[in-house]
């Protein structure tokens, strides 16, 4: 074995080979015996040096575990760069255009956008579509009262009231009366009942 | 060999790197060196989590069986070593797990038996010979590079202790890299000479 070859080595082990050079080394150590224990002997001190090499046994793995993979099948995956600088690239090549390309989460949250605002339209376009009131006549007269005068249906409004409060205020006396059978009524259910004895009874009037 | 012809390295490119494509490329003389270069170190980590030294060995070598069958899918997203590592300390806790499932091959002491899982990978395999040897050999590195020259023991010294590349130490020795590469070979040389005496092999090139 030369000195450059040993050199060569020496540089291996720092891992400043690359190219020809870590071609090189590769086949020296693959054809040369010396060489393979010379290796590992740098290998060794630099293993000591940078405390790798704890409870020193100098040990050769190599040709167990070549005689392993000498049954496997050889890899081949094509993935060795050329060396060639970047300018000495082909310019020939046909010029493309630039099309951004968006990842595919992207394209997920789109997709899971459109489908929400779909739903939200929907359910738009179906509450506009029903009935403003859909308030049941109580009694066969109020709903007779109602078919005769179905303008005032429109007229039903709820406004603010004028001083501050927390309840709404239906302007017709009817629906206002209904309502409050409806909560009372309610109400007394919510009470008798065990599964709600301990809900809390709803009022829209403080002092209700 | 001159310094002009020397390889230099690219620039984000490591040696381990190159290796890894090789194999890759079917290559299997490349996974030779990475062997050569990580087996002490494997076998260190191993033997944190099985303290028989031959069936440390037996662990280190399926690592690296798995690792060599594994490979193509290594894209490099972490380093070499790194992803060895993980291999290695995954065999090593499926080896103990598989030996747990096995009946013991020995009896053991029942006063013994409590302390022998106990926290495995905290603990590592050493003997009073084996560091006996090992703080010998440090010793001769270490005294080998106090007798080298001023210039040949700062490079040996700023690679192995500061693990500077040869680019740095050129540029902190103000010297070529050639003359660098130079300089670290011949600390190596005097430092084999010196430690062939203490490992008892006397070999010579």
């Amino acid at each position: 074995m030369t000195a450059n070859e040993e050199e060569l080595l020496s540089a291996l082990v720092d891992g400043e080979l690359q190219g020809e050079a870590l071609d090189s080394a590769i086949a020296l150590l693959s054809t040369n015996e010396a060489a393979k224990k010379r290796f590992q002997r740098y290998q060794l001190t630099s293993n000591v040096l940078n405390g790798h090499a704890i409870g020193h046994q100098q040990q050769d793995m190599t040709q167990k575990i070549s005689a392993v993979i000498a049954e496997e099948p050889a890899h081949s995956i094509n993935v060795i760069q050329t060396n060639e600088p970047a300018l000495e690239a082909p310019q020939t090549e046909p010029p493309t255009a630039e099309v951004l390309t968006f990842p595919e989460r992207f394209w997920k949250q789109t997709v899971g956008l459109a489908v929400a605002a779909s739903f939200g339209a929907l359910a738009v376009v179906g509450t506009m579509t029903q009935p403003e009131y859909s308030v049941m006549p109580a009694s066969p007269l109020a709903s007779l009262a109602a078919a005769d005068e179905p303008a005032q249906t429109a007229q039903v409004a709820t406004q603010m009231p004028q001083e501050p409060s927390n309840r709404w205020t239906v302007t017709e006396q009817e629906i206002e009366d209904r309502l409050n059978v409806y909560l009372v009524d309610h109400n007394e259910y919510a009470g008798a009942s065990d599964i709600f004895s301990n809900a809390r009874v709803i009022a829209y009037e403080s002092g209700q | 060999m001159s310094p002009a012809s020397r390889s230099v390295p690219e620039q984000g490119m490591s040696v381990d790197q190159e290796l890894v494509q090789r194999v890759q490329a079917g290559d299997k003389n490349a996974f030779d060196v990475l062997i050569i270069k990580y087996q002490q170190r494997i076998i260190n980590v191993i033997t944190g989590f099985v303290h028989d030294p031959v069936e440390a060995q037996d662990v280190a070598q399926e690592a690296f069986v798995k690792a060599y069958r594994a490979i193509p899918n290594f894209r490099g997203d972490s380093a070499f070593y790194t992803w060895l590592y993980r291999i290695a300390i995954n065999t090593s806790k499926n080896h103990l797990a598989a030996r747990a499932r096995r009946p013991p091959t020995s009896d053991v002491d029942a006063a013994d038996a409590t302390n022998v899982y106990d926290a495995p990978e905290l603990k590592e395999f050493e003997t009073p010979e084996s560091n006996l040897v090992s703080d010998e050999l440090e010793q001769a590195i270490h005294q080998a590079i106090d007798e080298l020259q001023e210039d040949t023991a700062t490079a040996i010294k700023l690679r192995e202790f500061e693990g500077m590349s040869y680019e740095e130490i050129s540029e902190a020795m103000e010297c070529p890299i050639g003359t660098v590469r130079s300089r670290i070979f011949r600390a190596r040389e005097a430092i084999e000479q010196r430690i062939q005496t203490v490992m008892g092999e006397g070999e010579q090139p």
